[in-house]
């Protein structure tokens, strides 16, 4: 294991401040790994001026997520000088590697300077994206990119972080995604902003649709509107135009009402708030070792609550003295 | 320091990736984060992935008799983008071709029936001796 050190660290933060997409790629790399010298390093690009326009795309695995950015980067690269993808997949469980597909859907964009692809490996977390993801899109956005699409591991139930990351929420489905109870019963229909059902040259795909559209308009009141739902064949292309000008559309609609904003500032909190943990549950883990080699034998002896107390005091006057120095 | 990031790459038109497949559930299972290209890779755009991806290793996977021609200018690419990221091939590659190939800067060639273990240990004494530079 080597750590950087101070003179590494600032050569790479000045390549990428200049620019550099290498330091970029490194730094990435970096923020994924749980170190102290992560946090000296991630702490140096806030605040973050630059504000990209943040999509998250979700679906169960086989949907076509990576297929359908493949075709909408086309799209928003009429509008965007620069987009930078982060395509999740699943890390093992068992041995810790990770197989990471998704950039061969999107080959075709390779030699375009104007798209950054990145494979990234969930590393087991629950959620749809890996540890970092908040300091991830961090360094996207102080680079100067102006837009970020973030593919989740095609999971199906779970990917419900993808909605704390984003500003607005593409959910990819396919027809035979199940029937209206199945829709009902799926979290992932409340993630979405707005809904793809992709491979819509398949039969059954206008029942899938209708049968979305009834559960997303279930208990909505009248004045409420349903998120919207295209038809696409993202293999063809087909739905693909209509698809990238609505989400243009959402994200500058709720931008004027004030909820991007507010799911932004939710982002802040988020990522504060996983520092917070992340701190935290270290510093009980090193009490927690020291525990077990000191008393392990004197179960009979113990006040759990008193020792936690004595612990959590301990640990907030040794915080204290560390930042004194 | 993080996971050994590998890129496999298949170069040239040759379209059999079952060998690349392979391999990179191997790297997969040894625990490593393995990257596919896809097939039909030209040396400047394995190079640009090797760069996004922030690549410790790239595995060239090639059939098409085509390495000393491609490999070479994959290196060359390498070099010119300022990466310094080491290069190994698979594949059939005559004897003969080897030498030429080691001295073009491949690191190692794994011919038809080179044991897995070999290579998963190949690929981590490279990266742990480039990550230790």
């Amino acid at each position: 294991m080597r750590s950087l050190k101070k003179k590494e660290r600032d050569k790479l933060i000045g390549d990428f401040r200049s620019g550099s997409v290498a330091a970029l790629a490194r730094l990435l790399s970096l923020c994924e790994s749980e170190s102290r010298s992560r946090r000296d390093l991630m702490s140096s690009i806030y605040p973050v001026e630059n504000q990209p326009f943040v999509l998250g795309i979700t679906g169960p695995a086989g949907a076509g997520k990576s297929s359908l950015i493949n075709r909408l980067l086309f799209v928003f690269r009429k509008r965007f000088e620069r987009i930078a993808v982060l395509a999740f997949d699943p890390t093992s469980k068992l041995t810790g590697g990770a197989f990471l597909g998704d950039r061969v859907r999107m080959a075709e964009h390779i030699k375009d300077e104007g798209v950054y692809i990145r494979s990234m490996a969930d590393q087991g977390r629950a959620g749809g994206v890996g540890a970092g993801i908040h300091d991830t899109i961090g360094l996207l956005s102080a680079f100067g990119f102006e837009m970020v699409i973030v593919e989740t591991v095609g999971t199906g139930q779970s990917e419900s972080d993808v909605r704390l990351i984003a500003d607005l929420v593409l959910v990819v489905l396919t027809p035979g995604f199940g029937d209206e109870i199945q829709a009902m019963k799926a979290g992932i229909l409340e993630l979405g902003d707005l809904f793809a059902v992709n491979k819509a040259d398949q039969p059954d795909a206008e029942r899938t649709e209708t049968e979305i559209k009834a559960s997303l308009a279930l208990g909505r009141s009248q004045t409420a509107e349903a998120p919207p739902v295209f038809a696409t064949v993202a293999t063809q292309g087909r739905g693909v135009v209509e698809l990238a000008g609505c989400l243009l559309e959402k994200y500058q609609e709720l931008g004027r009402e004030g909820v991007i904003d507010a799911r932004r500032s939710k982002r802040v909190e988020a990522h504060v708030e996983e520092m917070l943990k992340e701190h935290c549950a270290m510093l009980v883990a090193s009490e927690i070792k020291a525990f077990r080699t000191k008393r392990a034998k004197a179960a009979g002896r113990i006040n759990p609550y008193r020792l936690a107390g004595a612990l959590i005091s301990k640990i907030f006057k040794a915080e204290n003295n560390a930042k004194k120095d | 320091m993080g996971k050994i990031r590998v890129v496999v790459a298949k170069l040239g038109l040759d379209g059999h990736d079952r060998g690349a497949r392979v391999i990179s559930r191997f790297l997969r299972d040894a625990g490593m984060e393995v990257i596919y290209t896809g097939i039909r890779q030209s040396p400047e755009d394995v190079c640009r992935v090797a760069l996004h991806e922030d690549a410790d290793l790239i595995g060239v996977s090639i059939l098409s008799g085509a390495h000393n021609a491609l490999v070479p200018r994959l290196i060359a690419e390498l070099e010119r983008s300022a990466l310094d990221i080491p290069v190994v091939v698979g594949g059939i590659v005559p004897d003969d071709d080897i030498d030429f190939l080691r001295s073009k800067g491949v690191r190692a060639v794994f011919t038809p029936g080179t044991p897995v273990e070999e290579i998963v240990k190949t690929v981590n004494a490279i990266v742990e001796e480039k990550r230790a530079g």
